[in-house]
This record gives C-alpha cells, structure tokens and sequence, in this order.
C-alpha cells in the first residue's frame, strides 16, 4: 500500500482527538464496568473533597462524582452525535431541495434560513427549549432547530455549483435523467464537505446542548448529564470538585471533535475547503 | 558576454517524501535584445526556471549552479540584494491576469509603486510617466485607466497593463510565463504584437515561456525545448522547428493542429510526463518514446552539437538521416 | 449567526451592487433588514405557540387561578383571548409603534425593561470586544507569519481550546479562582452590594461614572466588569486569531502578492498594502459577528456572573414563559445583528474602493 503523507493518520491533531474520543466512547459502553458506584446511589457523605474512595468528590446528595462523570458520558455523547446527524440530515434536505429546484423555492427556503440564522444559536435555542419544557430531548430538539441552517446552505452552495458542473452536463448528455445525475454523481462530492461541517460543528453542539442543561433547560435530576452537574457546582462553587471535573469531561469531548474537525478540514483540497467558507 | 548566463542551473523542492528535482542542470544564455522560447508541457520546470531568475521560489528550496546576470552571480542573493534585482532588472508579467493584478488597490498604485522605490522619483513623475506607458501598451484612456480597478478591465487589457507594469522601471530582461495562454486567440496575438514592438523599442530581452509552439515560432530567436526539468533541444528557433532532432520536439511539432489536415484525431504523445522527483537515469523521455532503445535509459546520455548552436540530448537520434538529406520532418 | 461569516466573499458584494452610491445600497439593505425582521417576528411568535402549558397558569398564583374572571381579565390585559393570527397581527401592529408588549413577569413595557438591561450588556460587550480585537489581530498575524513554527504551532492549540471551552463552566473557573481564591477581582453583579449606581446618563455604569467625575466609582464598577469581560475575550480572541491566521495565509497564496514581490517592493510593504488590506474584509466581517454575538447578550456568562444584561433578561423570560418578553428580547437582539452586518457591509466599501466601482 503506498504511503499517503496526506492520510488522516499523519496528522497529529487528527490522531489525538480520535484517540481522545475514543477513550470517551469506550468509558460510555462499559461504564458500569469502570465506575466505581452506582451514579445515582446517595451512598456517601455529601459534599465530601476528592479522596481515596471518592477520586472526584461527592456531591450534595452523597453521590460519587466520579461515576456520574463516566455515566454522563453515556447521555453526551450519544445525544451530540444525534443531534448533528439529525442537523445534518435536515439542513441536508432542505438545501438539496433548494439548490434542486432552484427559482421561488430556493428563495423562500433561503429566506427562512436566514431568518433562523439571524438569532443568536443560544437565544432560540433557550426560548424553544423552555416553550416545549424542560427535558433533554426538547433540548436536543431546540439545538437541532439552531445548527441546521448551516448545513443547508452548503449543500445548497454545492448543488448550485454543481449543477452546472461539466460532469453533471456530460452525464446529462449520456442521456442520464437530472435526479440520477444528481444522485450518483453529486453524491459523493457533496458528502465530503457535509461530514466534514458535522465534524467541525459537533463540538459547538456539545457546548450548546450541556449550556442548555446548565440552564436548567435540558437535563433533569438525577441524570447525571455533565451541563447538568457543573450547574450544580454554581450552587456550591466553593465545593470546586462539583463543577471542575465534569466541565473538563466537556472541554476534552468538545476537544476531540475540533481537532478532529480541524485535521480533516486542512487535508481537504481547497475547492471543498473553499466551499466550506462560502 | 551576454546579458544572462546561466550554467548548470539546479533546483531542488521539499515535497512531503524529500527532496525532489523540479530543473535539472540547465543551461543557456540570453543575449541583449534577444528572445528565447522555453517550450515544454506543465510540469516541465519552466515556471521555476522563471521563479529562480528573480528569488522567488519557496524557502524551502534548494537552488545549486550559477545564474550571472550582467555578471552579478544571482544564486545566493539575499532578499534586499534581491529587491534591487526584481522589476529593476529583471521583470516578469505571470500567465493569469485575472489573477496577478490586485483587485483592491488602484491601477495608479500598482503601476506607481515600484516606481518610486526603485527610480527615486516623485508620485508626481511616477503618474506621468504611468501614463505614458499605459498608451506604450495602447490602453485607451490611460488618465481613466490609472484611477480604475483592475476588476473594470478584459482580461486582454489587463495583461497589457501588467505588461506595462513590468517595463515601469525599464528591466533589461522581461519574463513573460505564458503571458497569453489564459486569453482567447484573437487577443493573444495583439500581445505577442505588442511585446516584439516593445523588444525593439526599449531593447528589451525577454524569455517567452509557454507550451504552444505555435505561438514560440512567430516571435522567438532561439528556442529551448524542456521535459521532466532537463534539457531536451535548444537552438535557433527556425532549425529547431523545421529540422527538430529530438522525438519529444518533434512529437510536440506534431501535435499541433493543422487546419488543412484530413485526420480525424489529433495527435499526441501518449503517456504522461514522470512524477516529480522520479526522473529516471538517462532520458526521462524514454517510457513515451517510440524510438527508445535500451541505451536511452540507465546512463547519462551526452548531448549532441551541431552548428548553430543546434544542441540535443538523444541517445537515438533517429531523424539523423532524413536531417542529413534536408527532408522536412 | 456564524453563518454570515460565510457569505462574505468580495466577489459577491462586488457582483450584487451595481449602483454605486452609498446612500441606494443602504436603502436596498434597510428594505432586506426589515423584511428580515418580520421574519424574525414571525418564527419568535411561533416559538411563544409552542408552550404546551398554560401561560397564565404560570404567571398567576394558584388563588388566582381558580377565580375564572380574575384569569380571563389577565387574558385580555396580555390579548390572550383572540385567535392567534389576530395576536399576530396585534403584535406587529404594536411593534411598528415602537410598543413591545408588557412583560408577564414585571407587569413593565418590556421596551422599558430591555433599556434597563441593555447598557450593562454594551458595556461588557465593548470591553470584550476591545481586548478581543488587539490579540486577536495580533496573534492571528503573529501566527500567519511564523506559519507551522512553533509561535504558531502554540497558538494554534491554544486557540483550539479556547473555542472548545466551555464558557460557562470557564466562568466558574475564573470566578472561583480568582474571586474566591485569589480576591483579585469583587464578586458578582455590577457594584459592590449597597453601593448606589451613578445616575443614568447613558446607563453604563463606567461611562456614567466618569461623567460624573465619581472615579472610584467608576474604579469599582470597572472591576466588577473585568471578569465577565475577559471570559468572554477568551472566546473571542480565540475565534479573531483563527481568522485572521486563515485569511492571511489564505491571501499570502495569492498571485498578486507574489506579482508584488516579483516588482522588487519590500516585504513589508507587501504586506501591509497588498496582504492586509483584502485580510481586514474578511476580519471586519468576523469582528462585526463577534461584537453582534457579544451584544445579543451572552447568556450563560451573564448568568454565572449575576450580570444584569439581556442575556440574563431572556434566560428570565424563557424560564418564566413571559411571551412577551421572549418575543421582545428575539427582536431586539436580531435587530442588533441586523444592523452589525449592515455597519460591516459599509466598512467593506470603505476597504476595498473597487466596490464603489461595480
């Protein structure tokens, strides 16, 4: 196999934060196996400092830190990746069908991704959030609704600028139909730039999300979400174990997916690179 | 002794598996007044010839040889030393003019600026004299032209004042990278026009870089045919391209379209050139060549002179006998 | 909101204005911003729709509740009783007169509550973005020339975890490190407690402070903003280094910048006349969405530090599903980026002079 300098694994930033999200997404599935106690289980003095028995402390119910960072791994995770894959499909969606169709259709639905775009992510994302109820999956839904403009716009730019692309013309003439041309051929030079925006915008999601529940707009008691728990260190910020440990789970996952994000977005040729910022 | 010499001209890129040869021994002279052609595909090395001629290639290259411009050694220039060589001495007007002039700063500026620096002149003079050249290059309304955006003019018209950019400072060699390759035909011709006009007016030399050897026939002396970094043929342009020696010459000469011909397809030399940095040992042309004999690879292979300064490198040789009858190819 | 970092390529707002004059592109983009804010109007209403409860059940305690006129006279005082598009309509109809609606939560003109929180948030929002701007340019350019050293190399991961930082929890950080620990900065909210507040000129406690030549009170006011303020540049700086370092390095791969070196000008001319110049569109652009992002009133910082901005106004009026005040906040607050992009449109034109040319 030949040797490509450009391969995703020669990069360092690249390989560490799949390492680093690696690590996380082992701690999620056996986290019953790795945690020390039962995350809900008010087992232990409360408010105790990190000790021998507690690594992370214990919190105002005498719950272990510790088992609650590594079982929120469990509701973070896999709640960030569903929100910007279902973003991804729906901002996917409705930019294909603008750039598609094209004429009043494309204005309109570019009119109204606009209008969602021109309020702050997390203005909207609270106000919806807090309309539907204070619940983790309204919440997700309230992030879903702010982060799929701008996937909608890249798939638009995209299909515009394909559609008159010599491939899709030469297809055309082969005697190809437009929705076949679009499918097959379109396909593969629109899914790069996508996965990679998903990417580079999981990491917002994450903030975005674990803000939410930091508000109290997202995670209920006893979930051990990571938002969640640093709210409960705002209560008792002198008790500094409550809110630092989970906040660092955060920033690590939230790391991973940047410098992953990143990597992939330096490797890109510049044309989807360019696409990217337009 | 001529105005450029350069002698066993190397330069060397870093890519991400080493180091790889871009220009492999070059060597050739430009006397006052002269044109010389560099001929060969994307690829061949000709920009870098051009970029090492005024510094700017990447830091990270290495550039081995002599290149004596009026007798200054110019390998080994530092950046200051290399200032007062650019757009003073040597200029050059690159391959895209949509791209090389800046879309944001006035032509006034860009024609002004190096002006000042390297004449000592006032803006005043500088705006005058900007003027001047800009009808030199048949720009009309130069006063007009001076206070537009290169954004308001055909691609045509902006080569012509990046052609006039590059004389500003009265440079005794102009570089023209395929100055109009990137414009349609029509116009293309106004601008060889133009730069041959200007070669006699202002004594100019200029190394024309291109791959069309249409387009070399009509305007240069001497001709300099490039492939993979090394030197293939060079000499008088009229013998190079009436009796080519070289089968890549000679492949090229046939590639061109001619409009009486009765084919169908067009011709051209199968293959793609080699990977840079994997030039072979001996003629990096050989894996293309139908008249590649074992010899052709393995060893260095020495150039053959003939008279007028006629000069190639093939092992083969194998339009020798139909040269020696005076048969055109 | 980040998006609008995108749409901004010269090419683009070079091919869209044809006409040249200053004044018709502000008209065209006024006409847009309006149109935008109906828009805008329109999906807050919808959200305010969205509450499956019963807005008055929350806003009125449970005696009241169950006296029925005492429940459909507090429908009526809010309009609660027509038909929604009715409501809609209403509302608009106020909104062109400059009435916001009463606020469910203060019983107060929800425009006389967001002109009481809105100078706290300009406040922090321009000392942010004053920090932000002079290390975000500096250690973006820093980075762009160093490029792949190691000045840029720790800029880079620097700026990447800067972006990746939670602010919230920074917030906690900060305020438990150098508030508690540390003592270097007063605890929250915007005086020390018992402290009287200058009398309003423009709202801004430092600037009002200073006008009124009380300088310790301007002192103590200005402490209180540091840390907010900071937490906030951090994130900022971050994005603005990102940028920049992108946009410059972009530019440096141009075939103008090498045409001007080939004239033999000094490197620094080049790069300040050739390089800088096309750089500083795309850095106004990133700059004016940072300030706009800053102004809309960052919530969560504002929370942890009892800031009384309109972050702090719409996180109260979403939790207490005060209708009006959402939809008041969502207005203001678009309106704000509406008029940041139209302030940046214009600084373009300043910038690159072929714009005016078309």
């Amino acid at each position: 196999m030949k040797k490509n300098p450009d391969s995703p694994l020669r990069q360092p930033l690249a390989v560490i934060g799949v390492t680093i999200l690696a690590i996380w997404i082992l701690i999620a599935i056996f986290a019953p196996l790795i945690a020390p106690s039962n995350p809900i289980a008010q087992n232990y003095g409360q408010l105790l400092p990190p000790n021998s028995h507690n690594w992370f402390g214990t919190d105002s119910v005498g719950r272990d830190v510790l088992s609650r960072v590594i079982y929120g791994a469990r509701i973070t995770l896999p709640l960030s990746m569903m929100l910007v894959i279902l973003a991804m499909i729906v901002g996917t969606v409705i930019g294909a069908i603008a750039g598609y169709f094209g004429g009043w259709i494309d204005a309109a639905l570019m009119r109204f991704t606009d209008v969602v775009l021109a309020f702050p992510g997390i203005i909207l994302a609270m106000a919806v959030a807090a309309a539907l109820g204070a619940e983790l999956r309204n919440a997700v839904f309230a992030v879903v609704l702010v982060a799929w403009p701008t996937y909608a716009r890249l798939v638009r730019g995209l299909i515009l600028s394909s559609k008159n692309a010599d491939y899709v013309t030469s297809s055309r003439l082969l005697g190809a139909s437009t929705t076949r041309a679009l499918f097959v051929d379109l396909r593969p030079n629109i899914s790069g730039p996508v996965f990679v925006l998903a990417a580079l915008e999981a990491g917002n999601g994450m903030l975005l999300l674990s803000g939410l529940s930091f508000l109290g707009l997202g995670a209920r008691p006893p979930s051990a979400e990571w938002g969640a728990m640093v709210s409960a260190g705002a209560n008792n910020f002198d008790k500094w174990w409550l809110a630092v440990f989970p906040g660092l789970a955060i920033l690590t996952a939230v790391l991973a997916f940047n410098f992953l994000g990143d990597a992939l977005r330096d490797i890109l040729d510049p044309r989807t690179a360019k696409a990217l910022r337009e | 002794m001529s105005l450029l010499e350069v002698r066993d001209l190397s330069v060397q890129l870093q890519t991400k598996t080493g180091f790889a040869t871009a220009v492999d021994r070059l060597s050739f002279t430009v006397s006052e007044g002269e044109i010389l052609g560099i001929a060969g595909e994307s690829g061949s090395g000709k920009t870098m010839t051009a970029l090492t001629l005024l510094g700017l290639l990447p830091q990270h290259a290495k550039v081995s040889g002599s290149v004596k411009f009026n007798c200054q050694e110019l390998v080994g220039l530092s950046s200051k030393e290399w200032q007062k060589v650019r757009g003073a001495q040597i200029a050059m007007v690159f391959q895209d003019p949509m791209t090389s002039l800046h879309p944001m700063l006035s032509v006034k500026v860009q024609m002004t600026e190096h002006m000042v620096t390297h004449l000592g002149i006032s803006q005043q003079q500088a705006l005058v004299d900007a003027e001047e050249l800009l009808a030199d290059v048949r720009i009309p309304d130069p006063k007009k032209a001076l206070n537009s955006y290169a954004g308001q003019f055909s691609g045509g018209m902006r080569q012509r004042i990046c052609i006039a950019m590059a004389l500003a400072c009265k440079p005794k060699l102009l570089l023209a990278d395929e100055p109009s390759t990137a414009l349609d035909v029509t116009v293309q011709a106004g601008i060889l026009t133009l730069l041959d006009r200007l070669r006699q007016e202002h004594q100019l030399s200029i190394i024309f870089i291109t791959h069309d050897l249409g387009v070399l026939s009509s305007i240069t002396n001497k001709l300099l045919v490039l492939y993979a970094g090394r030197e293939t043929e060079s000499g008088a342009t009229s013998t190079i391209l009436q009796r080519p020696r070289h089968p890549y010459t000679q492949g090229l000469l046939d590639s061109l379209p001619q409009p009486d011909s009765t084919e169908k397809l067009l011709k051209s030399i199968a293959g793609f050139p080699p990977e840079l940095g994997k030039q072979p040992v001996g003629c990096a042309f050989a894996e293309r060549c139908k008249f590649a004999e074992t010899k052709c690879s393995g060893s260095e292979i020495n150039p053959t002179f003939l008279g007028d300064q006629h000069k190639f490198i093939c092992a083969v040789d194998p339009f020798a006998e139909s040269a020696l009858r005076g048969v055109k190819s | 909101m980040k998006d609008l970092l995108r749409r901004r390529t010269p090419s683009e707002n070079s091919g869209g204005v044809r006409r040249n004059s200053l004044g018709t592109f502000i008209v065209r983009r006024v006409a847009i911003g309006i149109l935008l804010m109906l828009g805008i109007t329109f999906i807050s209403f919808s959200v305010t729709q969205l509450v499956p409860g019963d807005p008055a059940a929350l806003n009125l305690g449970q005696s009241a509740m169950s006296d029925p006129t005492i429940v459909k006279a507090w429908r009526v005082k809010y309009g609660l009783d027509k038909p929604v598009p009715e409501q809609y309509i209403i509302y608009i109809n106020h909104l062109i007169h400059g009435d916001l609606g009463l606020s469910q939560q203060s019983r107060r003109p929800v425009s006389s509550d967001l002109k009481e929180y809105f100078p706290a948030t300009f406040e922090l929002a321009s000392v942010a973005i004053f920090f932000s701007l002079i290390f975000g340019l500096l250690f973006g350019i820093i980075a762009a020339i160093t490029r792949n050293r190691w000045p840029d190399q720790i800029i880079r991961f620097v700026t990447l975890t800067g972006v990746s930082v939670p602010t919230f929890w920074l917030s906690l950080v900060f305020f438990y490190l150098f508030y508690f620990k540390l003592s270097w900065f007063p605890s929250n909210g915007r005086l020390d407690p018992g402290t009287d507040a200058p009398s309003t000129i423009t709202g801004m406690y430092t600037v009002d402070a200073l006008l009124h030549g009380q300088f310790s009170l301007f002192w103590q006011a200005f402490r209180h903003l540091m840390l907010p303020a900071i937490v906030l540049a951090i994130y900022t700086i971050a994005v603005l280094t990102r940028f920049t370092r992108a946009s410059i390095l972009e530019i440096l791969h141009n075939d103008y910048v090498r045409a001007a070196r080939a004239k033999g000008l000094p490197e620094s001319l080049v790069i300040r006349r050739h390089v800088l110049r096309p750089a500083l569109l795309s850095i106004v652009t990133v700059a004016g969405v940072a300030f706009g992002n800053l102004l809309a009133g960052s919530v969560l910082v504002e929370n942890v530090f009892s800031w009384p901005g309109i972050g702090q106004y719409a996180y109260r009026s979403s939790i207490g599903l005060d209708l009006p005040g959402i939809m008041g906040v969502s207005i203001v607050v678009a309106g704000i980026f509406i008029i940041m992009n139209l302030l940046v449109d214009i600084a373009y034109r300043f910038i690159d002079p072929s714009l005016r040319h078309g």
